[in-house]
């Protein structure tokens, strides 16, 4: 899941649609989606805004159609400045400071990779470890850590 | 009599089969896994078998349609954390 390290830290950005532009060019730079992705993953935000506010921090779980997808990865951003995501469910906007981009080839073929997120984003111990990781591989190193690889 | 328990997302991938994922282990703690029968979906494919009663319990992690609200359980805590329970206990009302 990790193996092309799109793994973006202290990215500047001013909007949830340009976070998720700069990731998905990286996903398509390294091979894992195909050029509908972007324009496809964009539009779903509009349409189904994934950000989730846990207890301890804001975070946005992107995706889309696996029909986009050449293999399953998950793109990682870190941004310098929390930027503005309308929450999955209800719609509250809320400020998002790490952003997992997921590209999954199948449909459900993920349950364990996901649940293990699911549980790492609301790990306060990991989220501090994610905020404070200073190079691409600490990052990745901490996510094999959690259990997704 | 086994319920139908449909979880809907916007795509039918990512987050409905985590939000079956939290669902499924909590109602095996609870001992009623086999009260329900699991179905999973995307939004835009099951608004007018929601809005016909197609399903026994519906639970969401995107925004649906006003029309079809009421019929509906937000499970965006299954994926935060915050207020799970609340969940669990709407699902379980519904058994």
């Amino acid at each position: 899941m990790l193996s092309d390290k799109v793994i973006l830290l202290d990215e500047p950005a001013d909007s949830d649609q340009e976070a998720l532009g700069i990731m998905a060019e990286h996903l398509l730079k390294s091979g894992a989606v195909k050029e509908s992705y972007k324009p496809a993953l964009l539009q779903r935000e509009v349409d189904f805004p994934t950000g989730l506010a846990t207890e301890n921090i804001g975070i946005a779980m992107p995706h889309t159609d696996a029909e986009h997808v050449n293999y399953d990865q998950i793109a990682f951003m870190r941004l310098r400045e929390p930027v503005s995501f309308l929450q999955m469910g209800d719609g509250v906007k809320i400020q998002v400071k790490f952003i997992f981009m997921l590209a999954l080839k199948e449909a459900h073929s993920q349950l364990d990779m996901l649940q293990t997120l699911v549980t790492l984003i609301q790990d306060e111990n990991k989220i501090q470890q994610l905020l404070v990781a200073t190079d691409e591989d600490n990052i990745v190193q901490i996510l094999k850590d959690a259990g997704i690889e | 009599m086994v319920k139908s328990l449909m979880v809907v997302c916007g795509t039918g991938i990512a987050t409905s089969t985590v939000a079956t994922g939290k669902i499924k282990d909590y109602l095996e703690s609870v001992g009623k896994t086999d009260q329900v029968k699991f179905l999973q979906s995307k939004i835009a494919d099951e608004v007018s078998a929601i809005e016909n009663g197609d399903y026994d319990i519906v639970v969401s992690t995107t925004m649906v349609p006003s029309a079809i609200k009421d019929k509906v359980i937000n499970g965006v805590a299954l994926l935060t954390g915050v207020g799970v329970q609340k969940v669990f206990d709407e699902i379980e009302a519904q058994l």
